[in-house]
């Protein structure tokens, strides 16, 4: 059997397993602390015809979704622009770096306070806890990228008499792409971390909001429902980042 | 050679993706005054009467607000729980993903059978799941702690299994000529081997344990850092959460900093930024 | 020929400012390079022969000095001089083979239908024809070299700077690689400046070796030799096993290792 064939093998029997392990705590465990897979099911249908406290489950996963879309297309925007100006120009990193090392390492919900006390509870505030977590790691993934671009290149293409912009177009941006779809990947999980946080502490809407409402209710089967559905939309997420990747940049590790 | 040095004596072309260098002093020298400078805009901000002092304490309030927090009762001890929680979920997941990946990285069938639960689970934030553990274990150390280890624990696992598939082959095989036993093996070729990326994965989980506790904490504890900050917001003591967030960030850069001493020291043959 | 050398340096030194002590390394070197020549530069390494090909490149200035080329001094990198580095990591892999060859075309802004003639036509030079539309991370490190030297030529720059660019290669490839320069080199007559670790690649391919010795950089000795133009006249590379030949070879190889 070839090695692929039985990894597959080995990864259908996990999940099996993991059924099975789910399926029989429903049994054995005690009422309440555990649901079945038919209970959840059962319930997530149930929420999405007739609604949880006013909120149909697919509008709170929608909310949601458009927020960490949002947030993350802007953090991306502002952090790739932010990474290349410091990555070009050493006075502009000189004076960014220590506020961008800080904010890397504040931990995104901290600031939820603050933002909250500034912005209101609104979704202004949401964005920019969003920013706050996503721009940072953008920024500092792409001025990495622009700083590591090879020498040989940049000085071919001044011999072939590229100016500066020319340079920035056909050299160091495709050439810090890779770098860059990197660092837009784990500022999605970073964006979607800080949301999913600030819907459960400071929200009355979305699909964590949902999740900490039906924690504080008892109510486990839309607890693992709505994690079911944060977990489908965070593979899918990942999936459509690193198809992305491939299309985008073809050559990565082969050059 | 080239333009590597910013003491180059021989001029340089503006060939480079930069168009001119700064010495590393001078490059500190502007990061200190860049601080600066945001220090003296905020005190400037905070006087010009625009912004209530209740949004908008200066720098010399929030310092003041500072050493009455230190001097009282609460700020150390919610400190001091929140990195002992950071501590022992990262403790955790360490023990538990060293093992776990090099078992992985060596064994086909250790790898098919953990390979799916891992990558179902890892795209999901912490703090998601974070909502069955409060239901599981109640709010408190168990399932904040459990929260941190398996928030913490993929980076570990993964960067150790992609680090045995990397071990050369060489290494492994003259290990075998010289007679070492499989557990020999693990501890003088494999374990060093991997040592550089296991820290990378440490690293890595660190960073999002921390991001967790502050986070678990808000959601669902009455102690911490994280739960200090939320608690002193609702009732708008905007001197607390500041100095509490400027506390998070200086500890945030403190691990991170910990982390890079202990990679030089560790694997000192390979570069750290 | 021309009075004016193509390039020339004349009473250059190039030094740094490192912290144990100033390194020199260029030492007061004077060179000549004619129209039309292909001069080899040879030493152990820290002679400064790099140094002198990113001089002449525009890369780096002299610390005292002038370069010159026609006899205007060299203000900064241009297409009038086209750099061929080793192991073509200059290459840009999401460009096809050919868009690697147009691109100094596309930055002089030639238009697009007469950027593929000339592309075509270098890449046939190079023996890459039908190689075109391929991804550069497909084909060979030889190919690849090819693509940089076709990139090189199709700007049309009179003087090419080639620094080590079959160090990468192997033994095989890289007398196939002599050939193809030479033969490129007879036909488009441009001026070609060569760095090399291999004796036998600069007696072979040379019309001028420049030999260097290191700590300080310096130019030891100038020799002209001419068995490149004999192998180009007589179709075939057997001068390499002749005797006047393997003397020269052994000649040179005894003033890098005796000074």
């Amino acid at each position: 059997m070839p090695t692929s064939l039985k990894l597959l093998c080995y990864n259908a029997l996990s999940i099996l397993v993991l059924l099975a392990v789910w399926w029989s705590l429903t049994h054995a465990g005690k009422p309440g602390a555990s649901v079945s897979p038919h209970a959840v099911w059962a319930r997530l249908s149930d929420v999405a015809t007739n609604g949880y406290m006013g909120a149909s489950i697919g509008e709170s996963a929608g909310i949601s979704a458009v927020r960490v879309v949002t947030g993350w297309l802007l953090s991306g925007l502002i952090g790739v622009v932010l990474g290349l100006i410091i990555g070009l120009n050493p006075y502009g990193r000189a004076i960014v770096d220590p506020w961008l090392n800080y904010g890397r390492c504040v931990p995104p919900l901290g600031y939820l306070s603050l933002v909250v006390l500034w912005f209101g509870v609104g979704s202004a505030s949401k964005l920019v806890l969003l920013l706050l977590s996503g721009v940072p790691l953008v920024a500092v993934g792409t001025a990495a990228a622009v700083a590591a671009v090879r020498r040989e290149r940049i000085e071919g293409a001044c011999s072939m008499g590229f100016g500066p912009l020319g340079r920035l177009r056909f050299i160091i941006l495709p050439s810090a792409l890779p770098g860059i779809l990197v660092s837009l990947r784990i500022a999605f999980g970073a964006v979607f971390a800080a949301l999913v946080g600030a819907e459960m502490v400071a929200s009355s809407s979305g699909i964590a909001w949902m999740t900490i409402t039906a924690v504080n209710r008892g109510d486990m089967a839309l607890v693992i429902g709505c994690i079911l559905i944060m977990g489908v939309f965070a593979l899918f997420a990942d999936a459509c980042l690193q198809r992305l990747t491939r299309v985008l940049v073809p050559w990565a590790g082969r050059a | 050679m080239r333009v590597a040095s910013g003491s180059a004596e021989a001029g340089t072309a503006g060939a480079g993706a930069l168009s001119f260098y700064l010495s590393r002093y001078h490059f500190t020298l502007v990061s200190l005054a860049s601080v600066v400078a945001g220090v003296v805009v905020w005190e400037l901000l905070a006087r010009s009467g625009r912004f209530s002092e209740i949004l908008l304490p200066s720098p010399g309030a929030v310092w003041v607000e500072f050493l009455r927090l230190s001097a009282g009762p609460d700020l150390w001890p919610n400190y001091f729980v929140t990195l002992r929680r950071l501590f022992l979920g990262l403790g955790v997941a360490v023990v538990a993903g060293v093992p776990i990946g090099l078992l992985m990285g060596m064994s086909l069938a250790a790898r098919g059978l953990l390979n799916p639960p891992i990558e179902l689970y890892r795209p999901l934030p912490a703090i998601s799941y974070f909502a069955i553990l409060v239901m599981w274990f109640g709010v408190g150390e168990q399932s904040i702690v459990t929260v941190l280890a398996l928030g913490g624990f993929p980076p570990i696992v993964l960067e150790t299994l992609h680090a045995v598939a990397k071990v050369r082959k060489e290494r492994i095989e003259g290990a075998q000529s010289m007679g070492l036993s499989t557990l020999g093996q693990i501890i003088h070729v494999i374990l060093p081997s991997c040592l550089p990326q296991i820290l990378t994965g440490i690293r890595v989980g660190l960073g999002l344990a921390y991001s967790v506790v502050v986070a678990a904490e808000m959601v669902a504890s009455t102690s911490g850092l994280g739960w200090m900050v939320y608690n002193a917001s609702q009732f708008v003591e905007s001197g607390t959460v500041i100095t509490g967030l400027i506390l998070m960030g200086l500890t945030g850069l403190a691990l991170d900093g910990i982390m890079t001493v202990v990679q030089r020291r560790l694997v000192p043959w390979v570069a750290y930024a | 020929m021309r009075n004016e050398p193509t390039m020339k340096l004349s009473d250059v030194t190039v030094s740094y400012q490192l912290k144990a002590g100033p390194l020199i390394a260029l030492d007061n070197v004077n060179l000549d390079v004619s129209e039309g020549s292909f001069v080899s530069l040879i030493g152990p390494s820290g002679c400064g022969k790099s140094t002198i090909l990113n001089l002449m490149a525009g890369y780096i200035k002299p610390t005292r000095g002038q370069v010159l080329m026609m006899g205007k001094p060299v203000e900064g990198p241009g297409p009038d001089r086209m750099v061929v580095h080793q192991s073509s990591s200059a290459l840009l892999p999401w460009l096809s083979v050919a868009d690697n060859v147009g691109l100094g075309l596309r930055a002089k802004g030639v238009p697009k239908a007469k950027r593929k003639e000339i592309v075509r036509n270098y890449l046939d030079l190079v023996s890459l024809g039908g190689f075109g539309d391929h991804p550069i991370y497909h084909i060979s490190g030889g190919m690849q070299q090819r693509v940089a030297l076709a990139r090189a030529l199709a700007t049309e720059a009179p003087v090419v700077l080639l620094d080590e660019p079959l160090g990468a290669i192997d033994a095989l490839q890289r007398e196939v690689m002599q050939d193809l320069l030479l033969d490129i080199w007879n036909r488009t007559r441009r001026t070609f400046v060569l760095v090399t670790h291999s004796v036998e690649e600069a007696v072979y391919l040379s019309t001028d070796i420049v030999v260097m010795s290191a700590r300080p950089g310096r130019v030891l000795r100038r020799s002209s030799v001419s068995f490149g133009a004999q192998a180009v006249a007589e179709g075939s590379s057997k001068v390499k096993a002749e005797q006047p030949f393997v003397t020269a070879q052994s000649e040179l190889m005894n003033q890098l290792i005796h000074g």
